[in-house]
């Protein structure tokens, strides 16, 4: 299948959100498996961590480059939010803020 | 949180994204013909890719196959050792993964076919299979350690495997003499949860420490470094003085030969008489991994790192701690980390699709004292033949973190075990 036509799927299927492209789309979801560990991969399954979902990208964003240049108080994220390039994380934030 | 609908991982659901043309794979394969995986193993990695693959694909014919009716989880079971948590809080059921659409079997694997991509279960029946997913865990080494076999664990108990040892290590604590002798002997690298044997021999303190001040818990390791060791060793000092001793490999403390009958381990130089003598035992790759021809000279699963497609059988996905995953330990959080990309990965697979290599987390708390956790965290990406671990990223707590920062991580540790088990076996 071409990438056009899977964008145009992934586009039909997110309806009004349909600025990203597919493949952004599928690289957040991956990015997103591991911190579904903690975070839960619902709003509802983690009432104990802040929440992912419906976020406002900007500040979540802000947030995490905070985490990645040590900035921000944090216990783990410091550490995690590193190994990510500020692209991955503006994806993540982007992704998250459509939930 | 209970819920009975069924999850869609975050919209991970069909076509919403992460798979983008996948949409048309129930088309391509028509419906009737929908695309049989089979998952071997219920814990935190199997019924983690079983759930995940349901949630991204309801098209799927996904079996599971786990012998156990209920599940009992490793992460915290140190607590019910040392503290009054039931062994009940570490069981979970598969109701949920069945809520899910997952058709779940109670039976035992006892032979996989790779080449017809079938399965044998223990009553005869064949199930075929387009994707395999093997994630039996760990299985003891009982030719490794002379003296040590499954009868003598249940003398010498390991709890490695929760359940009904984690059950008799608790009892033979509290019924030990109070001024007795606690050993814990540590297997060298690879096994399960590197920092476990150090969490345990911390919470088995913290209970001496309350119900028996006189009696003291030697560590004696097969190695000189270990998971999160200046964490532990500022900890050990400051909570437990005395009361804990640790050994290394240079100090001649691994452990060579054990005798049940007199609970007696025997090191290099030494011979040590134990009140009660928590045996881990060397380990490999649980015992499929050996009938599927999955497992190298090692004992372990050498994967392709992007996918983790086995490299010694097409279409067998290994995951998990019995996966060679190299920088990823041995974990739960990995497990569970693993078995959700190894999920998309293979929905990919089925639609005609290649595989799209992304990053993955592990996190590890352990508690040193029920109110005092700490961490330690890795950032990982696959590389052609290994998963390496990003350079400036992961680590450990900080040494000098205050007391409520310990206090915070020990609640995040329980918060993460809370998460975890509801997003693989709730609902």
């Amino acid at each position: 299948m071409s990438k056009t036509f899977a964008g145009v799927v992934a586009a039909l299927l997110m309806g009004s959100t349909g600025m990203a492209t597919a493949e952004d789309e599928m690289r957040a979801r991956l990015l997103m498996l591991s911190c579904s560990g903690c975070h839960g991969d619902e709003p509802a399954n983690a009432p104990l961590l802040p929440s992912l979902h419906g976020r406002d990208p900007k500040e979540l964003y802000e947030m995490l480059v905070q985490f990645k240049q040590g900035s921000a108080g944090a216990t783990v994220m410091n550490r995690i939010a590193a190994g990510y390039s500020e692209a991955e994380l503006k994806l993540l934030a982007d992704y998250l803020g459509r939930q | 949180m209970k819920t009975t609908r069924r999850r869609h991982l975050g919209s991970l659901a069909l076509g919403a994204g992460l798979l983008a043309g996948t949409a048309c794979s129930a088309i391509q394969l028509g419906k009737s013909g929908a695309a049989r995986v089979v998952v071997v193993g219920g814990g935190f990695a199997g019924a983690s890719c079983a759930r995940a693959l349901q949630a991204l694909d309801e098209n799927l014919a996904v079996t599971l196959i786990e012998p156990q009716m209920t599940y009992t989880a490793c992460p915290m079971s140190n607590l019910v050792l040392s503290t009054s948590r039931p062994l009940a809080a570490q069981q979970f059921g598969y109701g949920g993964i069945r809520n899910q659409g997952v058709t779940v079997l109670h039976s035992v694997v006892t032979g996989v076919d790779g080449v017809a991509r079938n399965v044998t279960l223990s009553d005869g029946s064949v199930l075929s299979y387009d994707r395999l997913v093997l994630a039996p865990g760990i299985s003891f080494d009982w030719q490794a350690l002379p003296g040590l076999d499954e009868a003598a664990a249940q003398v010498l108990p390991h709890a490695w495997r929760a359940g009904a040892q984690t059950e008799l290590l608790k009892g033979q604590l509290r019924a030990m003499p109070d001024n007795g002798l606690v050993v814990i002997s540590v297997p060298d690298n690879p096994y399960r949860c590197p920092p476990g044997p150090y969490e345990r021999a911390s919470l088995i303190a913290h209970y001496l420490k309350a119900h028996k001040p006189r009696a003291k818990l030697l560590i004696l390791d097969a190695k000189d470094r270990f998971s999160k060791q200046p964490l532990f060793m500022q900890a050990w000092q400051t909570l437990y003085g005395d009361m804990l001793e640790w050994q290394g490999l240079s100090d001649g403390a691994r452990v060579i030969s054990v005798d049940a009958s007199t609970r007696t381990l025997h090191t290099d130089f030494d011979s040590i008489s134990a009140d009660v003598a928590n045996v881990i035992p060397p380990q490999r790759a649980g015992a499929i991994a050996g009938i599927a021809g999955v497992a190298d000279a090692s004992g372990w699963c050498p994967i392709d790192p992007v996918t983790f497609e086995s490299t010694l059988q097409a279409d067998i996905y290994v995951i998990g701690d019995a996966a060679i995953a190299n920088a990823m330990p041995k974990s739960a959080f990995a497990a569970n980390a693993q078995a959700k990309y190894c999920a998309a990965q293979i929905v990919r697979s089925l639609a005609g699709l290649a595989p799209l290599p992304s990053t993955l987390i592990n996190t590890c708390y352990s508690l040193a004292r029920p109110d005092y956790g700490f961490s330690v965290a890795g950032v990982y990406k696959p590389a052609a033949d290994s998963w390496l671990q990003i350079e400036g990223a992961g680590g450990i707590s900080p040494l000098d973190a205050p007391v409520d920062v310990r206090e915070q991580e020990s609640l995040y540790a329980k918060a993460w075990f809370e998460t975890l088990t509801e997003s693989v076996f709730g609902g």
